[in-house]
This record gives structure tokens, C-alpha cells and sequence, in this order.
């Protein structure tokens, strides 16, 4: 099994655990670093973004009760996500995220219908960059002035409100309800208007381009911060990569640094899903590497390389 | 005769726009002189003060209790016995049954100059029904005031434990009228959402007595109960309680009253309602929206890449 199906039998396996296993009574607690969404009846665990934008900053908790026990659980919910994700790291994006598998679904439904993937200048995916930076402070900032500055309640949950995960990801569970407009007052018809403008630009952006969420995932650009002192590491020969630029091509996400790369070891950039399609493609012995702690997960190698190669055009 | 002909159609006519009228005014909840009289009976009520949330997780909610139209001092009213009942559901919703009857322990009620004041306070998330009585005997004539409230409190304390230590009330405490909702323990009341009141006197269910509802925001309203002593209800949408915030909750007040003999009954029950999460959620609109955006984008991408391809 080569690891593009091995992965994608992970994504699906992970998707039905994450979507559906609290039928089954699993609990996995509400700081997950994935896109588990808390609005999925009966999911497995929820992301971690719900319960940073409504514990640990937000309106429940003001700042001078960090030091308390609620503090505490707040700390404790934290902890659990760092955990996971020096654990981890970007591997919950690349392997285990539903969002990310619905995505990667949508994206073979349009290499089946024949349909070229959208390309992006450099200049485009560099301007794209720090987008998610910008809603990873929004959603931390928005729930301070709600707790600080009488900003109506309605803003609660900024981020989760317009996220095209929430009417997205419950239709797996049965539920339309999401797609909807909520009247309940300006503030509600504004943010649930967004939100289905924006479900519908990120899920026609996810049919012509491979990963397009991902490059606006919030959740990624936390995950990215401690990313340096996380057991999973992407490394790079410098010496033995003859510059075929096959990694930069065959990434979803468009990463140049991997092929510029040419003093650091580390190659682990930030836009980063772990997918490893681009050691499967080097196809130089031992250049792209991902370790786990000290141990190599992955390895590129000339065969695999040809029976990547073989593989896609025999399809 | 065709002129006798019109003069038939239009008594008909007549008579059918009266009879509407008398059907229309017999259907429309009873106002006036009924509310009139409910605005000024004697009566208790629980109106909700602000929830603190403590540092520790642990929830106060004081409730205050307000005494109204009670003839001569009030302050003879004996409200010395004041009780709070736990509910021990596992879990708050509208398909939770109560099965067992409620076990009511009596509660210390704080007084401070003219106000009276009950304070819950719990770490854990707790729903409680919370009854107050009280007496009131003047010139041989006895009022029996009750007043009753479901309330919904999410402590979040760590480790924190059931409280309520007292022994629970005897039955014979048990005085004056019984207005009980259901769905009774559902976490979030809201409006629009339909409930059943059923008001009683020792466990005898009351037909055709009248029961006001007072909502802040909408005129008094009087309702007759039915044979089986209940009224359905449904609080309606409330434009100002929607501008608020989700949480936000207006205090509506239910007044029933009862007369045996030189005995007044009179039970009052506040609900706390928040306005409707899903009512207003207009799916065509929702799907409209989606569908116009998806199919402009998905246009725009396939022109965009159409014209570059050509260029």
C-alpha cells in the first residue's frame, strides 16, 4: 500500500470515528486540533477552536479568573490541544481532520470529472498567507470585547459562526438546519448570511483548488506556532535533492520552501499539512524525510517515486 | 320580490358577520374586567435578580420575593416558611420526565429591610423548582399565596457536590394552589415554544379557572382552564427580546386564582423565557443565499479560467 492510500484510508477511517463515534459513547474531549465540529450531533470530540473562542478568552471567563479553578479547566483544555499537538502536529491536518478528508473528497471528485486544479501565482498564495493569522487573532480578540467592551453577545463564537465546517460537516449527521439565515435580529441575519456566503465560496473554491480551506484554517496557523518543539519533523538532504521541483508541484497547498530550500534541514513551513505527497514524489533515496520523535515515518525513494509516477498514469 | 330577495341576503348576511363577531370575541383570550380583577388580587411572586458566576465556578442566583395587594400590613404575611425542592434529574431537556414526586427542603430566606431574598447557590449544573407560601388572615378571611418557579442554573465548579442538606418538608406543608408547567425541567425556555399549565388545589384539578399571564412586553391576557384544569400556551415571538442577546431572558408571570369558601387561593408561577433559537431560522433564504453565491463564484472560476486558457 502506497501512502497516499494508506493516508486516505486513515482520513476515512478517522472521519467516521470523529463524526460518528459518540453514538458509540467516545468521548474525546473539546480540544481536539482538528475540525471536529461540536455542531455534528453526536461527534466524537470537538475542535479546539470553539472552546478557545469561548473558555479561555471569552466572555465566561474574564481575564482576572485565570488563576482560579475555572482557570484551571481552561488551562487544562489548553493543555490537552498542546499535547495532542506536539503529539501530532500537522499530521491532525493531514491525516485525521474531517474537514480536510471532505475536501480531499471533493478535490478526486474533480480529478474525476477531468477538471484542472486552479493555479495560484506566487505572489496570490504569498498574499493568501497570513489570512489565517487574521482570523486566529479575530476570534481571540472578538470574545475579549464582547467580555470587555459590551460588544453584543450575538458575536459569541465568531469564528465557529461563519465556519463553513458548522452547516457543512452536520449534513454527514442528517441535519440541513445549518443552512439557514437566522432573523432573530440584525446582528444574527448578518453572521448567518456570511456564513453562507462564505460555505459557498470555500466549497466551489475546494472543487478547483486542492486544499483551498486550508490555506484560511485558523486552527493550522495555531498548530504552525508550536510546530517547532512538536515530535514530528520534515527534513530535507540539502546534498541529495537534485532540484526536480517534483515536492513543490505535487503539494496541495503550493509550498515553494521545500524546493528553495537549501541551508536548513528543517523544511516544516507553516502552510504545511503533512500529507507527505511530496516525499512520495522526490524521487531521490532518503531527501524528504518525516520522523516521528527518532523514528522516520517516511522516506522518499526512487521506486516510490516511479511507482507514484506508474500509478498516476496508468490512472 | 327581488327586492325581498337583497333584504334576506343582507340579514343573512348580517347575522353571519354578528355570529362571527361573538365567535371571534369567545375565542380571543378573556382581557378587561378579568385582568382588572388578577391586577389586583393578592399575590407572591419570585422575580429573578441577576446571576453572579464566582471565580470557583460555583453559580448565586438570588430570587427575590415580592409580596403585592395583600390587604392591610403585609409585613403580617407569615413568610417565615419559605422552601426550595431539588430536582434530581440527571439531565435537563424536554423529553426528561419527572417520575418521581419532588422532594422539597426548606431554604433560609434572607431579609433585608423590605426585601426578601432566597439565594441558590451551586457548583454543579442544577435545575430546581423553587415554592414559596405564605399566609395572610384578616377579619376571618384567610389567603393562601403561592408562588412557584423552575430555575436553570450551570455551575461549573470542580468536585463540586449536591447541596441541601435539610430534611425534606411533610406533606401537610403543602398549602394553597399547585401550577405546574410541562414540559417542566426543559433547560432552556423560550418563546414560541407551546407548554401546559395545569393549576390545582390538593391534587383536585381546577376547570374553568382563570389565569392571567402578565408578559412585560404584551397587554395581560386571561385564559379559562379546560376540563382537565390546564390551558396550552404559547408565549409569543418578542421583537424587543430578540434584539438582545441569546442568553438575555424576560420574566413572564402566571396569576391564578381560587375561591372555597372564605378561603382565597392564589398561585403565581414565573417563567424565565429566553427568546427562540430556531424560529427564526429561515432555511429557503438560507439555501437562496448559498445557492446564488455557489453558482456566481462557480461561474466566475470557470470564465476566469476559460479566458485565460484562450489568452
Amino acid at each position: 500500500m502506497n501512502i497516499t492510500n494508506l493516508r486516505a484510508a486513515f482520513q476515512l477511517l478517522f472521519f467516521v470515528i470523529l463524526i460518528y463515534g459518540g453514538r458509540a459513547g467516545l468521548r474525546l474531549g473539546h480540544f481536539l486540533p482538528c475540525f471536529s465540529c461540536p455542531y455534528v450531533s453526536g461527534c466524537a470530540g470537538q475542535c479546539y477552536l470553539m472552546a478557545l473562542q469561548n473558555s479561555f478568552w471569552g466572555m465566561e471567563m474574564p481575564l482576572a479568573a485565570i488563576f482560579t479553578s475555572r482557570g484551571l479547566e481552561a488551562l487544562l483544555v489548553f493543555t490537552g490541544f498542546l499535547l495532542l499537538t506536539l503529539l501530532l502536529g500537522k499530521i491532525w491536518c493531514g491525516w485525521i481532520c474531517p474537514f480536510g478528508t471532505l475536501q480531499d473528497c471533493i478535490a478526486a471528485v474533480r480529478r474525476k470529472l477531468g477538471i484542472r486544479e486552479s493555479q495560484w501565482s506566487w505572489v496570490q498564495t504569498d498574499r493568501l498567507k497570513p489570512v489565517k493569522y487574521v482570523f486566529l487573532a479575530l476570534l481571540l480578540v472578538i470574545p475579549l470585547f464582547i467580555a470587555h467592551t459590551g460588544l453584543h453577545d450575538d458575536f459569541t463564537l465568531p469564528f465557529c459562526q461563519i465556519c463553513p465546517a458548522k452547516p457543512v460537516l452536520p449534513l454527514f449527521a442528517g441535519n440541513t438546519g445549518y443552512f439557514s439565515v437566522d432573523t432573530t435580529n440584525t446582528i444574527t441575519t448578518f453572521m448567518t448570511s456570511l456564513s453562507m456566503v462564505l460555505t459557498a465560496l470555500f466549497l466551489v473554491g475546494m472543487f478547483f483548488k486542492d486544499r483551498f480551506f486550508c490555506v484560511f484554517c485558523p486552527l493550522l496557523a495555531l498548530i504552525s506556532i508550536f510546530d517547532k518543539f512538536g515530535l514530528v519533523r520534515f527534513s530535507k538532504n540539502i546534498k541529495t535533492c537534485n532540484g526536480c521541483a517534483n515536492c513543490q508541484r505535487i503539494c496541495p497547498v503550493d509550498i515553494r520552501s521545500v524546493h528553495m530550500e537549501t541551508l536548513q534541514q528543517n523544511v516544516m513551513s507553516p502552510e504545511c499539512l503533512a500529507c507527505m505527497k511530496c516525499a512520495e514524489a522526490c524521487p531521490t533515496d532518503g531527501t524528504l524525510s518525516f520522523q516521528w520523535f527518532k523514528w522516520t515515518l517516511f522516506t522518499s525513494s526512487f521506486a516510490g517515486a516511479i511507482r507514484k509516477l506508474a500509478g498516476r498514469r496508468s490512472r | 320580490m327581488i327586492k325581498s330577495g337583497r333584504a334576506l341576503i343582507f340579514r343573512a348576511l348580517l347575522c353571519f358577520v354578528l355570529f362571527m363577531l361573538v365567535l371571534l370575541m369567545l375565542m380571543m383570550p378573556q382581557s378587561g374586567l378579568a385582568v382588572d380583577a388578577a391586577m389586583q388580587l393578592p399575590y407572591l411572586r419570585i422575580v429573578y435578580g441577576e446571576e453572579q458566576a464566582l471565580p470557583d465556578g460555583t453559580v448565586l442566583l438570588p430570587l427575590e420575593i415580592h409580596c403585592e395587594n395583600v390587604p392591610g400590613n403585609y409585613r403580617r404575611v407569615n413568610l417565615s416558611v419559605v422552601t426550595v425542592g431539588v430536582a434530581s434529574l440527571p439531565a435537563f431537556g424536554p423529553s426528561v420526565q419527572q417520575t418521581k414526586p419532588l422532594v422539597y427542603r426548606s431554604i433560609s430566606v434572607i431579609r433585608t429591610g423590605d426585601k426578601w431574598t432566597i439565594q441558590l447557590c451551586t457548583g454543579l449544573p442544577r435545575s430546581f423548582a423553587v415554592r414559596v407560601q405564605a399566609q395572610s388572615a384578616a377579619s376571618g378571611k384567610t389567603i393562601y399565596l403561592t408562588a412557584e418557579t423552575n430555575c436553570f442554573i450551570f455551575g461549573r465548579k470542580r468536585g463540586a457536590k449536591a447541596e441541601f442538606k435539610a430534611d425534606a418538608l411533610p406533606p401537610a406543608w403543602f398549602s394553597g394552589l399547585d401550577m405546574s408547567i410541562d414540559p417542566p425541567f426543559y433547560y432552556w425556555p423560550q418563546t414560541e415554544t407551546p407548554f401546559q399549565v395545569t393549576v390545582r388545589l390538593r391534587a383536585r384539578v381546577l376547570p374553568k379557572t382563570a389565569l392571567t399571564v402578565f408578559d412585560g412586553s404584551f397587554p395581560p391576557a386571561t385564559y379559562l382552564t379546560d376540563s382537565a384544569g390546564r390551558i396550552a400556551y404559547v408565549p409569543p415571538d418578542d421583537p424587543k427580546l430578540n434584539r438582545l442577546s441569546e442568553t438575555a431572558a424576560k420574566q413572564v408571570f402566571l396569576v391564578s386564582a381560587y375561591k372555597e369558601g372564605n378561603d382565597l387561593f392564589v398561585a403565581t408561577r414565573t417563567l424565565r423565557l429566553h427568546r427562540n433559537r430556531l424560529s427564526h431560522f429561515q432555511s429557503d433564504m438560507g439555501m437562496a443565499l448559498f445557492g446564488a453565491t455557489a453558482t456566481i463564484t462557480g461561474g466566475t472560476v470557470i470564465w476566469a479560467r476559460r479566458r485565460r486558457r484562450r489568452a
